[in-house]
């Protein structure tokens, strides 16, 4: 609760807290970061502005002073703050208190607003203190004086009443109602949180428009989800809320937490006409009641979500405001002017022509701008008495912020013209109770002849954009035939049907197949050399066998002996990746009996190998019949090895 | 072994060329040119019964070109049959899609049929291969496939024998396969529908719900609408309008592709 009290020497104190200043201002010790971000910011706009518009030296600030309490009826066990708040300053320090009949009272700490309205900084301190009642009954703090640079400011005094027990009206209890939640009753919250509704006049004349106020009242409770008003309103006109604006303000005592919701209205019929009541609903926020309850309980209980602990709950609350009776009276007929239209308000007219200087047939453009306070609604164009000489367009109309402009666009019929006639615009003050009538013009205008005969010109109001170009129409119909019969096929022969087409497709993967095998036996007798040998083996075998036949031709025993001897060291070597020079017929036993060569081979080629050796030694007893016998034996045991895998 | 490859890859392309030389040109019908020709003139004379004549005993003499279903299409047009007009314009287009002035007279055509069902929505990026591959021929697309084919083979053989290309052996097999797989997708599609597209030459024709006469209708159709025959049972068809619907119509009123 504030109270505004009177500096010494007389003058009544403006609230501290106008209604349409933007507040910066919270107790310190309640900000959270973004009420901290919006304070540095409104220091450092502050800041700026007064290097911009700094204040004259010599320019005192004028200060205020008040007091107030949270409340003024507490109980033994509850404790009121009282708050000393100075503003046009912050320097002065915390007052000391003179002692205080019925209370103890403890320093809390300052708290200090800034805030920005119309270009001005307004800063302020207050000086918060918690009083504990000592006994019941009624008391009176104050009326406090602090002296500060030399004088002396004086608040008024405030009455408080200690009760033994239940101070100021306690909160209901959250309810819980079956449902999971029902409504708060806002009688039961007595005068902590209310809603009022207002005109500025209970008398209006028709289509004027009044601002409507509906204050929502909280103190001391935490209130959130609200909702703009609604209330009933036959025979009204109403706009759209403004954005609601927030401040605190002193009814009965109290402080208050205010939201007020502005709008306008205006009486669309004559008569008595109700207005109201207005309607808000919004939410309680309250810590819960502690008791005994299951988690399951917390976990299906609806208001569980609303905080995350589930601390605080919030209750639904509808709250109504009281009625209005506003009465409309129609517009007075006396000294009505004949080309009143229906406007009411308090309104300035402008007009402007242009261009000035024309040809017969050209437009002039005339701009009529009506701005002021007042019901738009009722705003029309303006008429031109342009009579026969001009001839005259459909304005376009545009709604501005507080004004609304015509634009007519006028062309003259003949050179003989001197001036646009004067435009006169007549509407209702409501405010004066009379009708008023603003004349503009006659505006001068030089028109000359045209420079020959044109056809008539189309001119139309000022539009945003070029007309769109007409779209050229073009003819259609089938396109000629075709002079030739072009390429010829059988119907249905398609390619993919086509055997011939298909096989290709195998042919060339048969080819992909080949190449791939090629590689890998080139690439196999490139790095495997035992398969290689092996593959080698029987055509060095051939080669060596015709090498054999030809000293046997010769009967040259001992050359084919040598032959034979190298051709089978060589192609047993090769057959089976052994050194070919150390192979002898002890060899074969060792090495190749263990590979399973079949045991016949085995003996043929010792067989050869004793006979090589012998013919070695002597040639000359190895006719002819023997080395043939002894060709042969090779020749059948390298094509029988050859037949076997291994 | 560079001969051997350049033999190899030169073997692979082959096939790809044999068949279109081989392709011969198919039996005449006594004298096309001179039959071609006086069709026109009787064209030009709006004489169109005779121009539709001369051209349908072309036809019925072994052959086909996109030249004559064009001719064809635009005789019938100019008679007032707008169904046997879109039918033959569409056998032109599968011959030859690119062509121009088929396209205008065929959207000309389309255009007038009376009730068209609104065709499904579909995102471009699905609609894309479609309109790309109606661009080419089943034989284009055909030879492409062929040709990626071959092509893909000589790359996996080079491969084995010239390290550069072997290196290039991923993104070179991609790039075909992508290019197979899209080629391959839009040719299947497209022989799918080659005995299944089907052209609505009467007008005001009812779709039943059944294949009998007093069946319950289910969607009307325009002469000149295009739709794909599902099933054939006796006299009637199953098919799908361009919306998806399906339902049966008597034969006699549609014409294959």
């Amino acid at each position: 609760m504030i109270k505004y009290g009177k500096r010494e020497g007389g003058g009544t104190y403006p609230p501290a807290l106008r209604k349409d200043e933007t507040e910066f201002m919270r107790d310190p010790q309640q900000q959270d970061p973004r009420l901290k971000f919006k304070i540095l910011a409104a220091v450092v706009f502050a800041g700026v502005a007064f290097l911009i518009f700094p204040v004259p030296a010599t320019a005192e600030p004028e200060i205020e002073f008040g007091a107030a309490v949270d409340r003024n009826r507490i109980a033994m066990n509850e404790t009121i703050q009282l708050s000393l708040a100075f503003s046009g300053t912050q320097n002065v320090p915390a007052p000391d208190l003179p002692p205080l009949d019925g209370f103890e009272a403890r320093y809390l700490g300052p708290s200090t607003r800034v805030s920005f309205m119309n270009g001005q900084i307004a800063s302020s301190i207050t000086h918060n203190y918690l009083l504990s009642p000592k006994k019941p009954g009624k008391f009176q703090l104050g009326p406090f004086s602090v002296g500060f640079h030399g004088n002396t400011y004086t608040s008024k005094k405030i009455e408080i009443e200690v009760t033994a027990s239940g101070g100021s009206p306690a909160p209901a209890p959250p309810g819980r109602s079956p449902a999971g939640g029902g409504e708060e009753s806002a009688a039961a919250l007595g005068n902590q949180i209310m809603l009022t509704m207002q005109t500025r006049e209970r008398r209006v004349y028709l289509n004027e428009i009044v601002p409507l106020t509906i204050k929502l009242y909280v103190n001391r409770l935490s209130v959130r989800d609200i909702q703009y008003p609604e209330f009933p309103h036959p025979g009204f006109s109403v706009e759209e809320f403004a954005q609601p604006r927030q401040y605190q303000e002193v009814v009965g005592g109290i402080l208050y937490d205010v939201i007020e919701f502005d709008t306008k209205i205006f009486a669309s019929r004559t008569g008595e006409l109700a207005l109201g009541p207005a309607a808000v609903r919004c939410n309680l926020v309250r810590p819960r009641a502690r008791e005994q309850r299951s988690p399951l309980d917390d976990f299906f209980d609806h208001d569980v979500f609303e905080d995350f602990f589930g601390r605080y709950q919030a209750t639904p609350i509808s709250l109504k405001s009281n009625e209005l009776t506003v009465t409309a009276a129609d517009l007075p007929a006396e000294n009505r002017p004949a080309d009143f239209a229906g406007a009411v308000g308090d309104f300035q007219f402008e007009l402007e022509a242009g261009p000035r200087e024309v040809k017969v047939g050209d437009p002039v453009t005339l701009k009529m701008k009506i701005r002021g306070e007042g019901n738009f609604n009722t705003v029309t164009c303006p008429p031109v008495a342009a009579g026969d000489d001009f001839k005259t367009y459909e304005a376009v109309v545009r709604q501005e912020d507080g004004a609304k402009v015509f634009e007519q666009v006028i062309m003259p019929k003949t050179d003989r013209i001197a001036e646009i006639p004067a435009v006169t615009f007549s509407f209702f003050d409501p405010a004066g109770k009379q009708y008023r009538t603003i004349t503009r013009g006659p505006v001068p205008l030089k028109v000359l002849p045209a420079d020959k005969e044109e056809p008539a010109r189309v001119v139309e109001s000022p539009a945003p954009a070029a007309p769109p170009r007409e779209k050229e129409s073009l003819g259609r119909d089938l396109i000629y035939l075709k002079e030739s019969p072009g390429g010829r096929r059988r119907p249905g022969d398609y390619l993919f049907r086509n055997r011939y087409f298909l096989l290709a497709h195998l042919a060339a993967l048969l080819v992909y197949v080949v190449v791939v095998i090629v590689y890998r036996r080139d690439r196999k007798l490139k790095t495997d050399v035992r398969y290689a040998r092996r593959r080698r083996a029987p055509v060095k075998a051939k080669k060596g066998l015709a090498r054999a036949r030809k000293f046997l031709r010769e009967d040259d025993a001992e050359k084919f002996y040598g032959a034979v001897f190298r051709t089978l060291q060589e192609y047993l070597g090769d057959r089976f990746h052994l050194p070919s020079a150390g192979i002898t017929g002890r060899v074969v036993e060792e090495t190749l009996r263990p590979k399973g060569i079949d045991g016949e081979i085995l003996d043929g080629l010792n067989g050869i190998f004793r006979e090589c050796d012998q013919a070695r030694y002597a040639s000359s007893a190895c006719g002819r019949e023997k080395m043939d016998h002894a060709y042969r034996a090779l020749e059948q045991i390298i094509d029988r090895m050859e037949r076997q895998r291994r | 072994m560079k001969k051997r490859f350049l033999f190899v890859v030169a073997f692979s392309l082959l096939p790809v060329f044999a068949p279109a030389a081989g392709a011969g040109a198919p039996p005449g019908s006594g004298d096309p040119g001179t039959v071609f020709a006086r069709a026109g003139k009787a064209y030009g004379e709006s004489r169109y019964d005779e121009a539709i004549a001369d051209y349908e005993s072309l036809l019925a003499g072994g052959w086909e070109s996109g030249n004559v279903y064009y001719n064809l299409g635009n005789c019938y047009f100019k008679k007032g049959g707008l169904g046997k007009a879109v039918l033959n314009y569409e056998r032109a287009r599968r011959l030859m899609p690119r062509d121009g002035d088929l396209k205008a007279n065929y959207d000309y055509a389309v255009s007038r049929i009376r009730e068209r069902p609104p065709e499904p929505r579909r995102i471009w990026l699905l609609r894309l291969p479609e309109k790309i591959s109606g661009r080419f021929t089943v034989d284009e697309l055909t030879i492409f496939l062929s040709v990626v084919f071959v092509l893909a083979l000589a790359v996996l053989a080079s491969g084995l024998f010239l390290p550069a290309v072997r290196r290039r052996w991923p993104v070179l097999m991609l790039v075909l396969a992508l290019a197979g797989a899209a080629a391959g997708s839009a040719l299947s599609g497209r022989i799918i529908l080659l005995e299944r597209e089907a052209v609505i030459v009467a007008g005001n024709v009812e779709a039943k719900f059944e294949p009998r006469l007093d069946a319950t209708t289910y969607f009307g159709l325009s002469e000149g609408m295009k739709v794909v025959v599902l099933e054939t049972e006796g006299e009637w068809c199953k098919i799908r309008r361009i919306d998806g619907r399906i339902a049966w119509m008597e034969r006699k009123n549609l014409e294959l592709i």
